[in-house]
């Protein structure tokens, strides 16, 4: 087992905080080489500080008081400097903070980070295409970025970072405004560097999908890292809905039908588990 | 019943692109009618809300609120029949704190104060944004920010409100509290569209749903007839909602929507 970050005792609060409260507190978490983790909380509950604070935005960008440390594979970040941008991706919440404002089209701003690690025009080329077609923006190639759909933009944004094939990547609410089917292949994009032995966080409030595609959760709640195991450790907790977590809807389902499981089974929570639970109890139902 | 907004044969173009974002669109809305537009990223959801309320005018066709051409309507004067929350809250938001955000519209309207100050604080008691009047909007985080929007729009007591993704990052509080908004404005006979990608969201207040592709759109049907066309959803880049897609699953014949329906749908097909 190879720890790709660790977080010692994190604390944090910004200059200007607005309930005057710590944005986390004593946050200690190591997470593994090759592992997806998803993180979930509600709004405010200190993802994004959490995510920044990893990739060194906080407290490069952000003044505040930081203590405790964060090593990225045994290295402090703050050593790191400027291998970090080729170590580790980060996708913004916001899709419009990813673009980079100088490119006129979205080919081109899918290979600004490229650009500026001095990759050769022929490989950067066919990374992009890649990248693009990926998402499914190879259409969009020649657009003005500022002149898209909400959607669209994610996706770009995304892409932008998809293409720098980093070993980490620190994912913030990529699918917010994608369509379902969008948002479906950002996680099957993701299975897909896990097998390349990536180390994936990705933020979002779709528990359903971390459900099925996650190793583990990371639950916060008011700054706190409230709980962190396998999807059904942590999402079937029946308190995630007091911290504005969404019960998967599977889970939901099993709840409200009251079947007995037996004792050592896992509650589902994705809808595979679901359909297969309830077909066996059918059975067990019809031979009684 | 009042027509509220009419578009015939809308075909819209953005004015540097090669080909239209929406091609020959007719939607009828009428007073009380509360819709859920669904459908793939970058099928003109926005571009229709934009102009639902005279934001955007069509390249060819018409565009009628309250039966008159949306042409014809003073900017100033939209606001009463139509209000916009849209998508990104950043493009509407311009005030130094979120009393005066709010307050900005009100102003324009030259209400009498009384009505002011009763319009500003019911918006923003509805919104939850009470103990934020006085913070600078961009201090307040994206999914309260959308609020804020929103306030701005409640305030001004519009006959229909058109809601551009106010689901995307909202926590379950912040969910709860738009199905809250909605019920609302439905008791008191407004007309309400959701613009969403949130299936289950959209599947659990809305019964009339309006589905979008590439320029066009392919069907306006209700939540049943939608989201058990598998076809249909594939074409729209949509999901079932994560209940039907359980219940798709084993067979159950009866169609259910909500997760009460699959729960009683589940016990007497399954387990009688
Ligand atoms: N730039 C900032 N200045 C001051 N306070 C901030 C700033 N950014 C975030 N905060 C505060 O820090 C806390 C944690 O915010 P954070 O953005 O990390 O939450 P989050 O879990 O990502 O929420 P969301 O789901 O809304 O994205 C919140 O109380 C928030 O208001
Ligand atoms: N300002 C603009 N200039 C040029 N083209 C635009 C502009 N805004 C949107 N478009 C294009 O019009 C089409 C429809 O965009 P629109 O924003 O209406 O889609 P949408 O259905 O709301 O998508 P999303 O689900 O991503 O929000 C897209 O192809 C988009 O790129
Ligand atoms: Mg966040
Ligand atoms: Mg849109």
């Amino acid at each position: 087992m190879t720890i790709a970050i660790d977080c010692q005792n994190i604390s944090y609060s910004y200059p200007i905080a607005i309930d005057n409260t710590q944005a986390l507190t004593n946050i200690s978490v190591q997470l593994e080489k090759g592992k997806f983790y998803g993180i979930v909380g509600a709004n405010g509950s200190g993802k994004s500080t959490f995510c920044s604070i990893i990739r060194g935005f906080i407290p490069k960008f952000y003044k505040g008081t930081l203590t405790g440390t964060v090593k990225i594979n045994g290295i402090p970040v703050s050593q790191l400097q400027s291998q970090l941008a080729h170590l580790m991706g980060f996708v913004f919440q916001n899709p419009y903070s990813q673009l980079s404002g100088v490119k006129e089209t979205v080919f081109e701003e899918v290979a600004f980070g490229l650009e500026n690690f001095g990759m050769p025009p022929l490989e950067i080329e066919n990374r992009v295409n890649r990248a693009m077609d990926d998402c499914d923006i190879c259409d969009l190639a020649l657009r003005n970025p500022f002149k898209l759909s909400g959607g669209q933009v994610q996706r770009v944004a995304f892409a932008s970072v998809l293409v720098l094939d980093p070993d980490i990547l620190i994912i913030d609410e990529p699918t917010s405004q994608l369509d379902p089917m969008a948002a479906e292949k950002i996680y099957k994009i993701i299975c897909n560097l896990k097998s390349k032995n990536k180390t994936i966080l990705l933020v979002d409030h779709r528990t359903d999908l971390i459900a099925k595609y996650a190793d583990e959760v990371l639950l916060f709640a008011k700054g706190h890292l409230l709980e962190k195991g396998t999807p059904h450790q942590v999402l079937t907790n029946p308190h995630i809905s007091a911290f504005g977590v969404k019960v998967p809807p599977a889970t939901q389902l099993i709840r409200s039908l009251k079947l007995s499981l037996p004792t050592n089974a896992n509650f589902p929570v994705t809808e595979g588990e679901a359909v297969k639970l309830i077909k066996e109890e059918n059975k067990n139902d019809n031979t009684d | 019943m009042t027509t509220q907004i009419e578009l015939q044969n809308v075909t819209f173009q953005y004015p540097k692109n090669d080909e239209p974002t929406l091609k020959q669109i007719h939607l009828t809305l009428n007073q009380g009618d509360q819709l859920a537009i669904v459908g793939q990223n970058g099928s003109g959801k926005s571009t229709l809300a934009k102009l639902m309320n005279g934001l955007l005018h069509p390249t060819s066709g018409s565009a009628h609120i309250h039966s008159l051409d949306s042409q014809s309507i003073p900017t100033a004067e939209i606001s009463k029949y139509v209000g916009y929350v849209f998508q990104d809250p950043d493009e509407q938001i311009f005030h130094a704190t979120v009393a005066k955000e709010v307050l900005f519209g009100l102003k324009l309207r030259k209400f009498p104060k009384a009505q002011i100050k009763l319009q500003l604080n019911h918006a923003l008691i509805m919104t939850g944004l009470d103990r934020y009047r006085d913070m600078n909007p961009f201090d307040l985080p994206p999914a309260t920010r959308k609020f804020v929007a929103i306030a701005t729009v409640l305030a001004l007591n519009p006959d229909v409100i058109i809601f551009d993704e106010p689901t995307a990052g909202q926590d379950t509080f912040g969910n709860q509290l738009l199905s809250k908004i909605i019920r609302t404005q439905k008791k008191m006979g407004k007309t309400v569209i959701v613009i969403s990608h949130d299936m289950d969201f959209v599947s659990n207040n809305f019964n009339d749903i309006l589905v979008m592709t590439h320029q066009r759109i392919l069907s306006r049907d209700t939540a049943k007839a939608v989201f058990w066309d598998e076809k249909l959803i594939n074409e729209a880049h949509i999901e079932q909602p994560s209940i039907c897609g359980i219940c798709k699953h084993l067979g159950i014949m009866s169609k259910p929507i909500t997760l009460k329906e699959a729960t009683v749908a589940i016990k007497s097909e399954l387990f009688s």
